[in-house]
């Protein structure tokens, strides 16, 4: 199991993206978006999952995995 | 107890801002204002003749350069991103009725931890609304407010405020006959041009790196139990609290306050509209400043909704004074809410959607 963090357009996107996956049983919890990943100050969503392709991606703006203190992106949106 | 970098930065940071703050005010700023976002757009809103309440008129050097302080370091850090499109009108609806919110109260957030740490229990009643409000706000936010998605502009899009702000650099330093210097209250109470435009600078370099938000350590609080944002203004707080206090300038109470308003009512429910507007726009004044400066063209778009909010509040006779909130503030603010309420429910959507 990995742990992946989401970051989205919009609250609501990740409001409706911790809906979805806590419906599928999918350990997820919204909190605020690390200073590493964006200077924004949104929300982010963590999620344990194996993959992280794991509901619609709508709303998401880019997943990514911490491995030791880096962040390595899995997914960035195409839209700009 | 270990801390997080990103805490610690913010407390750090904090207490830089907090010690800028009170070097303003030695230098020259009005009492318990070393900053304030609401009364300094609302002052340059009065040096470019927008409203005409001779004692708040001049382009304060901090505005300027906590915008273009921002610029310059997303630029160097690579995090200058031209970024909007996500409903901009209703955007600079938003940011003009969170000036009259502020105005109302006499002070945007940042001001209201300043006077607080002042000793000005005025700030007390402000704060408990400001924190409703942002509560309020996250009810939206829950359940389905959304402004939509930004998109990616091109340079001259998220540069254009940016320049604008050194433009009126420019002006304020070479062609200052061409603007309105107040000569007597507290436009006319300022530091040392260049001492201020370092200040916002400096600040604006700060705020970017750190994310300084007075709306969102509140609403991180309220959304997630996350503490990591309040520590900025915790910082501020403490720092200006210890040199008011060594300075002898500490004075507790509610009468007889610098540049604030007794009427307690008015406070809560001008502080419970900027609250609100916050939390929907995703920061409060400074964080504004700060994200238009990264070339976020949403957040310039809530600057200009301040700048003609601060402008008719002057205008129309809705912003308080030393002596009280206005009827016309009154029915403002009162306005301002349920127009508020209204556009937030209009922008909900539903979460299955």
């Amino acid at each position: 199991m990995k742990e992946y963090t989401a970051t989205f357009h919009s609250h609501f996107g990740a409001v409706k993206f911790n809906h979805n996956l806590k419906r599928m049983g999918i350990t997820c919890a919204l909190r605020p978006v690390p200073r590493a990943l964006s200077s924004s100050c949104g929300t982010c969503a963590v999620f344990e999952s194996e993959e992280w392709n794991v509901t619609n991606l709508d709303d998401v703006e880019g997943i990514y995995i911490k491995e030791k203190d880096r962040w390595l992106s899995v997914y960035e949106t195409s839209e700009n | 107890m270990a801390i997080s970098s990103e805490k610690r930065n913010l407390l750090i940071g904090g207490a830089i801002v907090g010690v800028i703050s009170v070097a303003l005010v030695v230098l020259g700023n009005p009492k318990n204002m070393g900053f304030c976002i609401a009364c300094f757009i609302r002052d340059t809103a009065g040096a470019v003749g927008l409203h005409r309440a001779a004692v708040v008129q001049y382009a304060r050097p901090e505005i300027i350069g906590l915008v273009l302080g921002a610029f310059l370091i997303s630029l160097i850090k690579g995090e200058f991103k031209p970024r909007g499109g996500s409903s901009p009108m209703i955007r600079f609806a938003l940011g003009a009725f969170m000036m009259v919110g502020a105005l109302t109260f006499l002070g945007c957030p940042l001001r209201m931890i300043i006077r607080l740490a002042g000793g000005d229990l005025n700030a007390l009643v402000g704060l408990a609304g400001f924190v409703c409000g942002i509560g309020c706000g996250c009810y939206f936010l829950n359940n389905g407010f959304s402004l939509g998605k930004s998109h990616n502009q091109g340079l001259g899009e998220g540069v254009t405020f940016p320049v604008l702000q050194a433009l009126l650099l420019v002006v304020l330093l070479f062609v200052p006959s061409i603007l309105i210097f107040s000569e007597k209250g507290p436009g006319s109470m300022r530091s040392p041009l260049f001492f201020a435009l370092a200040a916002g600078l400096v600040v604006g370099v700060i705020a970017q790196r750190i994310r300084m938000c007075m709306a969102g350590g509140v609403r991180d609080i309220i959304l997630f139990r996350d503490f990591t944002l309040i520590c900025g203004p915790l910082a501020i707080f403490v720092t200006i609290l210890i040199g008011n206090i060594a300075m002898g300038s500490f004075k507790l109470g509610f009468a007889g306050q610098p540049v604030a308003s007794p009427d307690g009512v008015w406070n809560f429910l001008g502080m419970l509209l900027c609250g609100l507007c916050a939390a929907l726009l995703g920061g409060c004044p400074l964080r504004q400043l700060i994200l238009a400066g990264e070339g976020n063209t949403d957040s310039a778009m809530a600057c200009l909704g301040m700048l003609v909010g601060a402008a008719f509040a002057h205008n129309w006779g809705l912003a308080s004074s030393g002596d009280g909130s206005t009827a016309h503030g009154h029915v403002a603010v009162i306005f301002g809410l349920i127009a508020v309420v209204v556009l937030a429910v209009i922008q909900m959507k539903r979460k299955e959607a």
